[in-house]
């Protein structure tokens, strides 16, 4: 059984005038010393979700409920204070106590819980030695660095061994180079302690190189649940489809036409015919479908052949190890992922689309894109 | 360049008059004090310290019993009112309720009535449960009088605080109170000490309900004290009430000057909402 | 920034309500005891015949009619009306100069920020009585200048019109800084750009407070208006102590003829005065809810 189990839930925020559902029919388990992130673009209730597992607002209907302790249940009418679910949170600005110097930041939840003294004096030092704060203990959090604050919240959430780990967008408020180091820290340090782990973030690499499990979250639902490589390589959908990746994973509108047994379109004068592991995902009463390529599965051919697709290059990005480079044709837009050849702007180039490696989605009701 | 010539002459002309104006009463107060006749101006001056040991010594003038009085009944009032308006702007800004807003509008509403409006009612009141010419007397309304006014103080002070910190203080294992006195209590401390510095000001100023609701030295403020002081022979006794005056406004004034910063900000939150 | 106003499911209520109960019970207690109590009462005691030794009896408006026909009221309010009408402008006037002044960038920012301060933390009583010795017609201070300057002395507090600028006077001394320090900090909430980018553009120094601090002040201005528009309107102190209302009670204030009746015992008519102080408070304070940032957005 998993360890925290969240059940068709729900949150409404009522403003004077309307609703606004935050959230809906969430369901999810994440399993003992999982690392599970919550991903989505802001305003997608994933950190709203992460205040309900934390009991700081009470959900409108559903239930969840952390190994056999029912935490929130609109149903059962039970609300477990967050002081009484013994879960720790990291948030986006740290929310460090400014008036405490570290070592009473990270003792405070302990005296609060009326630890002894002799053992808190312990349980801080081991803390500030694991994050490497043992030479600021006595500073106030107004004097210390970006990256040292995000430590001292993280020392003062897991001194006292919590059942939850709660991370609310941690390293958004440090420099890049800073943030990739202190992911890493992070994912060890995660791993050492075994603390089940739940990380809200809008950053897909963050999301794709901390996460055992991601749910990604759009407009206050879930879009999928699965490792980083079933979200990448098999999106359910062209919401995840175009989340995961960067840059974006390109799709393509196309009037598919049937004919000779075989699915196909034509694009400036070049008819390609779809293989049949995608005709297989392709309902027959529809005509309009997504293609989804990634970028990296589209290469530039120095001659054309009978599938390739002539395009005009309108932007070039260098990377050093790779170049992405943006074309059009007939207005649609392409980007693809070149690591030898690099054309100038303006030039025409053909490509070949690796359809193999494609994926097809329904097109939505509402055009999001 | 000329301009600038210009506004330097405005800025310390506007500087000028504004010393002058502004320190001569309180300069003409000092001298007074220490001045054997009243009517120095234009004749020499003679220097005394007479005036103040009068005040303090002569026993039918009850100076110092007015003096205690006033900074008791302030210093009690302030403390009183500041930890009610923190428990009140804690539960403004961190709770939600029905009727929240039209509650601290009507709170800000009661802080611009006109005393007049309620001191005869008091008045009936306080004679009614005894308690004309008591110090608690006097407290009670003093602490509701500037209640409003540190209460608005406050809420700003507090909505400042970043909502995280509260967050972080439940999952840190606090209740709402907890929260309140570990941290949110703490970290507007600032705030707390400017409320604390205004509400003993304002008690310590209030004339119109020491002087309905006291009638002699048990309970009566300075400020009465001072407007009723007529001395013990005909001639108004400038001299003495100017010693008085000095006496009394040392205290605030110094208490003023040292804590600045505090007092400013304390004002513009109040009229403004920071 | 923490909000009043947080959306939330309004269910949420009954969790927080033994919460605020308990916080806001004590204050709420003392206000409604101590304020809203003797407000209503006296709005109650407006409408009896209330004067101590006599038996009460309720007698409706009668009261109110009674006090429009006063001659002691009319003299009164027309006081109370001129002085509000002459002090509040000089005190934002001045007190807009004032304000310039301390935000003027000098190295006696720092002094003249604490100066003004004195005279608002003064007790009214007692620059009451500082200002009263000022005027004193043989050795006050106003006198011996006036004299300097060859003109003759002026009974200051022996007439009517002397009376009046004495009190405006006085109380510009006390409030001239207060508003300076509410407009201080509308002041310092306009960026410094704003004024770089116009002398860049070639704006006067004129022009730049005509055309930037002006516009952008004004919302404080308003609110400065209303507060000084309400503290005038109950000014008791400075009245009872340099003139007691007079000469021939030509400047007695609404708030001291009120307490005159409190104190000669009768109440139902110091009440009903009171109610009419109270009513035109209430409307100036409307305004100030609704002119100042108190909007429930703003919050």
């Amino acid at each position: 059984m998993s360890l925290l189990n969240i059940v068709n839930l729900s949150k409404k925020f009522s403003t004077i005038n309307r609703q606004v559902t935050a959230l809906s029919s969430i369901t999810l388990a994440v399993e003992e010393k999982e690392f599970f992130v919550l991903l989505g673009p802001s305003g997608c209730g994933k950190s709203t979700l992460l205040n309900l597992i934390a009991g700081l607002e009470q959900p409108s209907g559903g239930e969840i409920s952390l190994g056999a302790t029912i935490f929130s249940s609109r149903a059962k009418r039970i609300h477990i204070a967050p002081r009484d679910r013994n879960i720790a949170m990291v948030f986006q600005n740290y929310a460090l106590y400014p008036h405490m110097n570290v070592a009473e930041n990270i003792e405070f939840p302990l005296k609060i819980r009326g630890i002894s003294k002799d053992k808190r004096v312990a349980m801080v030092l081991e803390a500030a030695q694991m994050l490497e704060l043992d030479k600021v203990l006595q500073a106030k959090p107004g004097e210390l660095s970006g990256g040292q604050r995000q430590r001292v919240a993280i020392a003062r959430a897991i001194v006292r061994k919590p059942s939850l780990f709660l991370l609310d967008e941690p390293l958004s408020n440090l420099d890049a180079k800073l943030r990739a180091s202190t992911r890493n820290n992070l994912k060890l340090l995660q791993k050492r302690l075994g603390i089940t782990t739940i990380y809200v973030t809008h950053d897909q690499v963050e999301a794709m190189t901390l996460g055992d499990r991601i749910a990604l979250l759009n407009n206050g639902h879930i879009e999928q649940i699965g490792t980083p490589q079933e979200l990448y390589n098999n999106p359910v959908n062209h919401f995840v489809a175009t989340f995961i990746g960067s840059p974006p994973m390109n799709l393509f509108t196309l009037n598919v036409t049937f004919n000779n047994n075989q699915y196909g379109f034509i694009v400036n004068g070049t008819k390609i015919e779809l293989p049949d592991s995608l005709v297989k995902q392709i309902k027959k009463t529809t005509q309009t479908i997504l293609l989804g390529v990634r970028p990296e599965n589209i290469e530039i051919k120095p001659e054309p052949s009978k599938d390739s697709i002539e395009v005009t290059v309108t932007g070039i990005e260098r990377l050093g190890r790779e170049t992405i480079i943006y074309a059009v044709c007939e207005s649609v837009s392409v980007s693809l992922i070149s690591s030898n050849l690099v054309p100038q702007i303006g030039e025409k180039v053909t490509i070949v689309l690796d359809l193999f490696k494609a994926h097809v989605f329904e097109k939505p009701k509402s055009d999001v894109n | 360049m000329r301009e600038n010539l210009l506004e330097r002459m405005l800025f310390y002309t506007g500087l000028c008059v504004t010393f002058v104006f502004i320190l001569a009463p309180v300069t003409f107060m000092i001298l007074m004090s220490f001045s054997k006749n009243p009517d120095f101006l234009g004749q020499s001056f003679n220097f005394t310290i007479r005036h103040f040991y009068e005040i303090i010594y002569t026993r039918s003038l009850h100076f110092p019993e007015y003096l205690a009085n006033s900074l008791i009944v302030s210093s009690i009032s302030a403390l009183i009112s500041t930890a009610i308006a923190g428990m009140g702007a804690y539960a403004f800004t961190r709770f939600n309720f029905p009727g929240k807003f039209i509650l601290l509008v009507g709170i800000l509403a009661l802080s611009m009535f006109p005393q007049i409006s309620i001191v005869g009612y008091l008045f009936r009141i306080m004679a009614g449960v005894g308690l004309i010419n008591t110090r608690t007397g006097l407290v009670l309304p003093y602490t509701a009088w500037v209640l409003p006014l540190s209460l608005w103080i406050l809420i700003s002070y507090f909505l400042q605080i970043p909502g995280e910190l509260d967050k972080a203080a439940y999952i840190d294992g606090c209740s709402p109170l907890k929260t309140m006195w570990y941290v949110i209590l703490p970290v507007a401390s600032p705030g707390l000490f400017s409320t604390l510095l205004l509400a003993f000001i304002f008690s310590f100023n209030e004339f119109m309900f020491a002087l309905m609701l006291t009638t002699d030295q048990a309970a009566r403020t300075v400020p009465v004290g001072i407007s009723l002081f007529q001395g013990l022979h005909g001639e108004i006794p400038w001299g003495s009430i100017m010693a008085a005056s000095t006496l009394t406004t040392a205290p605030v004034v110094i208490l003023t000057l040292v804590f600045q910063r505090y007092i400013i900000q304390g004002l513009t939150r109040g009229a403004l909402k920071g | 920034m923490t909000s009043l106003k947080r959306s939330q499911d309004s269910r949420q209520y009954s969790y927080d309500w033994p919460w605020v109960t308990l916080l806001l019970g004590p204050g709420l207690f003392l206000l409604c005891l101590l304020i809203l109590i003797p407000v209503i009462g006296t709005i109650i005691t407006s409408t009896n015949r209330d004067i101590t030794f006599m038996d009460g009896k309720w007698v409706g408006l009668s009261n109110y009619a009674e006090l429009f026909k006063d001659t002691a009221f009319r003299q009164s309010l027309r006081f109370t009306i001129s002085f509000i009408a002459v002090s509040v402008p000089l005190e934002l006037l001045f007190g807009l100069g004032l304000s310039l002044l301390m935000n003027y960038k000098s190295s006696f920012r720092g002094i003249i920020r604490s100066l003004v301060l004195i005279p608002w933390a003064i007790p009214a009583v007692i620059s009451g009585r500082i200002w009263e010795l000022i005027y004193n017609v043989n050795y006050g201070l106003a006198n011996y200048i006036i004299e300097q300057f060859g003109f003759e002395k002026i009974n200051w507090l022996g007439t009517s019109s002397g009376a009046f600028w004495a009190i405006i006077i006085a109380d510009l001394w006390k409030t001239i800084p207060f508003v300076a320090i509410i407009l201080l900090a509308g002041l310092s909430s306009i960026p410094e750009t704003l004024y770089q980018q116009a002398q860049i553009d070639g704006a006067s120094f004129f022009r730049r407070f005509y055309s930037i601090t002006l516009p952008l002040l004004r919302p404080v201005i308003v609110v400065a208006l209303l507060f000084r528009t309400i503290d005038a309107l109950r000014i008791f102190d400075l009245v009872f102590i340099l003139t007691s209302g007079g000469p021939g009670g030509s400047t007695t204030s609404l708030s001291q003829l009120g307490f005159k009746y409190f104190v000669g015992g009768d109440f139902g008519y110091g009440s009903t005065l009171s109610v009419i102080i109270f009513l035109c408070a209430l409307v100036l304070s409307l305004l100030v809810i609704k002119f100042g940032k108190f909007s429930q957005e703003a919050i």
